[in-house]
Parts: C-alpha cells; sequence; structure tokens
C-alpha cells in the first residue's frame, strides 16, 4: 500500500462524508419548507426554545468531548440534581438557589473529572456510576416523586421575557458566546484542545492534564446547572426525571456539529448548529404529527449518522 | 495431580479473586445476622438467584465484550427490545418468540460489529447510537407503556421453584447458559482468541488471528445473549417496557468488573463472571433481607462501579507511588 493510494483513500472519505452531509441538509431542508407552519415566528421561537435545552447540554458536552473522554452519561442527572436543589433552596431567594444549584452541578461533575484526570479512570464507566450515585441518592432524598419550591415567587425572576425571547434563550445564547470565548481564547482553552489531541504530548510538555480535564468537567457541570435552573423555574417543580434523556440529546447535538469524536478539535458554534438542526427536526416531526416514539427513532438514526461520520472526518 | 492443580488454580488469586469477594461477602453477613436469621433464609437465596438470573446473561455478554477492550451500551437495547420482541411474537409459541428476540439482538450486535470493523471506530459511542434506536423501537412497538403477555402457561413455568426453592426454572436456564459459556471459553480455542485479542490487539492481528471476525462474533454474542436475557425476564414478568440505562447496564458492568474483568481488556472468564455476578446480587439480596431502602442498594452499586473504575484506572499506579513517595518523604525531613 503506497502512501498515495492511502491518501487517495481518505480523500475519498472525506468526500464521502461531504456528500452526505449535504444531502441530509438538502432533505431536512426540503420537508421543513414543505411543511406548513415551518416559516412562521412561532415555530422559530420553539425551535429555538428547543435547541436551548438540548443546546445548554451540549455545551458542556462540548467541553467533555474536546478532552478526548468522548461523552457522559451522566449529564442529564447533573440537570436533575441541580434543578432539585434550586426549588429546595428557594428559601434562600432567588440568586442563593441559582448560587446552591450552580455549586451543586460543578461539584457532581468536577468530581467525576477528577477522578478520570487523576487517576486515568474510564470516562464511560465514571459517568455510569456517576448516574447510578446521582439517581441512587437522589431517589432516597426525594422519596422518587416531584418536589416543589417552598417559596414559589423566588423562581419568578427567572421566568422574565426580553421581547419574545425567553430566558432559555437568552441564557443559551450568552451561554454559547462565553464558551467560545472559553475555547478559543483563553489559557484553559489551548490546553483542552492540546490535551484531547494527544493526552500523552500534553502531559510531556507540562501541562496540568488532570487539573485541566477536572475544569472541564466542572464547565460542563455548570452548563447543566444552568439548564436544571431554568427548567425548574419553567416547571415550578423538579424531579430526578427532569434531565433524563438530554444527555443522549446533547451528544447527538455535539457530533452533528462536527466536533470530532475522538477529541481535541470542536467549537460552541458547531454544537450551537447541530442543537438548531435536532430541534428543527423535531418541530417538523411535531408539525406533521409524528409521535414521541417514532421521533426517539429518528434521534438514534442521527446520533448513528453522526457518529459514523464524524469517525472518517479529517481534522 | 494436574487435575489437583487445576481446581486449586480456581481458588487463588489472582484467578480466586471474585470467588473470594463472594465468600468474604457470604461471612460477612452471617456475622452481621449473628444468629437472627435475617440472612439465611429460604427467600433471600431465591431472591439472589432471581437477580441472578436477570442480570447473569448481560454481565457474561458484556464481560466479554470487555475482555477485548471494548464497551456495548447497546446491550441494554438489545435487552429491552428482545422482551417486547418475545411477548408480541412468542404467545402462542413461546420458543418462537425466544427465537425472534435473540434473533433481533444478534443482528444488532452483527450490523454494529461489522460497522465497528468496516469503520475502524471505537464501539462505544457507535453503540450509543444503537442504544437510541433501539430504544425508540422498543417505545414504537410498546406505544409508551408495557405490554402484558397472554401466556400464562409459560410465566408459571418460568417462576416455578426447584430444588427446594432455591431457584427457578429461568434461573437454571441462565446457569445452562453459563456452564455452556465456560465449556466454549476454557476447551475451545475462541476463549484464547477472545483474550489474546484483548491483550494486544495489533499483536494477535499478526500472530494470524482474525481479529476482525473474532470482534463481530463477539458483539453478536453478546447481543444475542442480552436478548435472552431479555425475553426470558418479560416472559416470567409477564410483560415487556422498556427499561432505563441505570437498570440492567450499571449492574452489569460492575459484575463483570468485580468478577476479574479488567477495563483494560484481555482478562476475564465465565466462571469469574459468575462469581462477579453473584457478589453483586448478594450484597443487594443480602442488604433488601435487612430491609435498607432499595435506592440505596443503586447507590451502593454505582459506587462500586465508581471505586473498580478508580482502582483500573491508567494511571492509579503510578499516582499510588506518588502518595507513598510524598508519605515517606515527609516522614523523613
Amino acid at each position: 500500500m503506497s502512501v498515495l493510494g492511502l491518501r487517495r483513500a481518505t480523500f475519498e472519505r472525506s468526500r464521502v462524508v461531504s456528500v452526505v452531509k449535504a444531502a441530509v441538509l438538502a432533505v431536512i431542508t426540503a420537508s421543513a419548507v414543505l411543511t406548513p407552519g415551518f416559516l412562521t415566528p412561532a415555530s422559530a421561537i420553539a425551535i429555538l426554545d428547543h435547541a436551548a435545552l438540548i443546546g445548554l447540554v451540549g455545551l458542556g458536552m462540548t467541553f467533555i468531548t474536546i478532552s478526548g473522554n468522548q461523552l457522559s452519561l451522566s449529564l442529564g442527572a447533573t440537570l436533575s440534581a441541580a434543578a432539585l436543589v434550586c426549588v429546595a433552596t428557594t428559601g434562600l431567594g432567588t440568586w442563593g438557589a441559582c448560587a446552591a444549584a450552580i455549586l451543586a452541578g460543578i461539584l457532581l461533575q468536577a468530581a467525576q473529572g477528577l477522578v478520570i484526570g487523576y487517576f486515568g479512570a474510564n470516562p464511560i464507566i465514571v459517568s455510569i456510576a456517576g448516574l447510578g450515585l446521582i439517581l441512587g441518592i437522589g431517589t432516597h432524598l426525594t422519596g422518587g416523586g416531584e418536589v416543589y419550591p417552598v417559596v414559589v415567587d423566588a423562581l419568578k425572576p427567572l421566568q422574565t421575557h426580553i421581547g419574545p425571547l425567553n430566558m432559555l434563550i437568552i441564557v443559551f445564547l450568552i451561554g454559547v458566546v462565553v464558551a467560545e470565548l472559553l475555547l478559543s481564547r483563553t489559557r484553559f482553552g489551548r490546553q483542552l484542545i492540546a490535551i484531547g489531541s494527544n493526552a500523552r504530548a500534553a502531559a510531556a510538555s507540562g501541562l496540568r492534564t488532570p487539573a485541566v480535564v477536572t475544569a472541564a468537567y466542572a464547565v460542563a457541570g455548570l452548563f447543566c446547572a444552568f439548564a436544571g435552573i431554568i427548567a425548574a423555574a419553567r416547571f415550578r417543580y423538579a424531579s430526578l426525571e427532569t434531565g433524563a434523556g438530554y444527555d443522549y440529546d446533547a451528544f447527538g447535538s455535539v457530533l452533528i456539529g462536527g466536533t470530532l469524536l475522538r477529541g481535541g478539535f470542536g467549537s460552541a458554534w458547531r454544537t450551537m448548529l447541530g442543537a438548531l438542526l435536532l430541534a428543527a427536526v423535531h418541530t417538523v416531526l411535531v408539525l406533521r404529527g409524528y409521535s414521541q416514539e417514532a421521533q426517539y427513532v429518528l434521534l438514534g438514526v442521527f446520533v448513528l449518522g453522526a457518529v459514523c461520520l464524524s469517525s472518517q472526518e479529517e481534522r | 495431580m494436574q487435575a489437583v492443580l487445576r481446581v486449586l488454580d480456581q481458588f487463588t488469586p489472582p484467578r480466586g479473586r471474585p470467588v473470594w469477594i463472594l465468600l468474604g461477602l457470604v461471612i460477612a453477613f452471617a456475622l452481621i445476622d449473628g444468629g437472627v436469621g435475617f440472612f439465611f433464609q429460604r427467600s433471600t437465596l431465591f431472591s439472589l438467584t432471581q437477580l441472578f438470573s436477570t442480570l447473569g446473561l448481560v454481565a457474561l455478554g458484556l464481560g466479554f465484550v470487555m475482555m477485548l477492550h471494548e464497551y456495548d451500551l447497546s446491550l441494554a437495547g438489545s435487552f429491552a427490545l428482545a422482551g417486547i420482541v418475545g411477548v408480541l411474537t412468542g404467545v402462542d409459541n413461546p420458543l418462537l418468540g425466544v427465537v425472534c428476540g435473540v434473533a433481533v439482538g444478534a443482528a444488532a450486535g452483527l450490523i454494529q460489529g461489522c460497522i465497528v470493523v468496516w469503520l475502524r471506530m471505537s464501539a462505544v459511542a457507535l453503540t450509543l447510537g444503537g442504544l437510541l434506536l433501539m430504544l425508540g423501537i422498543t417505545y414504537v412497538l410498546a406505544g409508551g407503556t408495557t405490554i402484558s403477555y397472554g401466556n400464562r402457561a409459560v410465566t408459571r413455568w418460568l417462576q416455578e421453584t426447584m430444588l427446594g426453592g432455591a431457584i427457578s426454572h429461568r434461573g437454571m436456564i441462565v446457569v445452562g447458559m453459563y456452564i455452556l459459556g465456560a465449556l466454549v471459553f476454557a476447551y475451545t480455542r475462541i476463549g484464547r482468541d477472545v483474550i489474546a485479542t484483548g491483550s494486544n490487539r495489533a499483536g494477535a492481528a499478526v500472530a494470524g488471528l482474525n481479529t476482525n471476525a473474532i470482534l463481530i462474533g463477539v458483539l453478536t454474542a453478546a447481543g444475542a445473549l442480552s436478548a435472552l436475557a431479555g425475553v426470558l425476564l418479560a416472559y416470567s414478568l409477564g410483560a415487556g417496557s422498556a427499561f432505563g440505562l441505570s437498570d440492567v447496564l450499571m449492574g452489569a458492568t460492575a459484575a463483570a468488573i468485580i468478577g476479574g474483568v479488567s477495563l483494560g481488556g484481555g482478562k476475564g472468564r465465565p466462571l469469574g463472571i459468575a462469581a462477579g455476578t453473584l457478589a453483586l446480587c448478594l450484597l443487594r439480596s443480602g442488604l433488601s433481607g435487612f430491609e435498607a431502602d432499595p435506592s440505596l442498594l443503586d447507590s451502593l452499586t454505582g459506587l462500586v462501579l465508581l471505586l473498580v473504575a478508580i482502582a483500573d484506572g491508567t494511571l492509579f499506579r503510578q499516582r499510588m507511588l506518588e502518595w507513598r513517595r510524598a508519605l515517606f518523604e515527609t516522614r523523613l525531613s
């Protein structure tokens, strides 16, 4: 096998990837435009709203994927835990509750990041263990049911609108900018990308891998906490089911955006685009009257396709 | 003499670790119990074997996959989907339901294995897609609720106890599958090939093994085993429904790891996984014998998994050396 042959093979693979991507985009655009009710302001806000919730968790997942640890299965549970803490601490006032929830989110994920970075533990297994611990202890504390806020008014300031944009969308848009700045303009972002590209080379050149990986998971926990707080404010209650399943949509939005599964390459913009695409598909399915179950199937197909394409992509 | 050594080898470390953990747990529970009789009663033994028959086959399949230094999230999907498929197709002829359910799991493993080999990618992310797709199909088939299984006779037969109430017919089927797995693993080339591929895939390929075929075969077998567990559970409960990720997969992973399967690949065998699964189930059924909160049992499984993940971490030894050195130096100064 000559070098030339190898190069031609990879060239053809990347061309196949782009063709498939273009075809999928064309199909989605066509079906969206042909769906009555899709091109309305109401549906635009609905798409943004749906994308914001997936996207906030997705922004967190982006940091984990870029760090070379593929994915976490405990982000949805962390979202639920943050929402529960927020609802349970409304007695501290709005900002007190928010601070408590953010602290909970950061701690839950940073602990997992520490174990993964410091001991080199398998990230998937650690996240499954984290999921089990959060759900188990959470069920013990809440009795498995819904928790309602002690002081309902404390959640009021989190339900404000600015023009047509609700709090969720505003926080998401700010989150995208912050995450993008973190990744591209800070030393932490550059170190994270270096570690994701080649962990051993990064460690050999003196980067403190455990600290950076822990920070990446802490940021993921922060974004989950934001999503949890807003979910709690919107539904006015929280349970362990609040965030169930968001890991999958979030992972889908990260890969569909084009952030590489093997780590070391990706951005917050990409995740935002991925989340918007998933949300648009979701809205088309809702408008065309497909059931919730059919949407699960389609999400599976999308994640499968995105994973396959992402593994073939050239850097 | 050779035979005696062989038997002894099963019980000495490192191979015997799961057996010792199991024995230690039994003794610990017996001591805590102190002759009150919460632990040593027939119902504890029965709940132990019932837990074993739900978790055992998934742990066995997942254990084989982990021996190859891979991981298969979609086994939870095969488990749930096969249960529904079995319930839908096996009312008149239960064997047909088993065949259909197992075929679905095997096909899922086969397809994913081929994609993993073809695209040269890691199985974890791909099987997340497979898991979502299969859970989605499960939801579509079940329509979001549980589907009850119409053939009462089969349900009754699977729940029927034998050996003095110690184990159900379902449990005996699982034990039979374990014996089959252990025999194949010990007396055919398959076991050696799997361990060799898991230890060093490139080396095994150079030595002439068809590592791709082994990977595809193991993923197929794992899918089929979890599917069988799913069908048996659905038949035995008289209903099929969708499950969460933490319900089966977390326990199976913990069981396989306690049973001596290394996350790094290349280590483990079926009897060890059986002992590991028994140890985990004993922990659960023993604690529930003392009427502990079931949600705390789940957290305990999570904790066990976390600790083993730490101990199996690639940097664990290095960190321990660093700690020892730090301790030593502070003593000197």
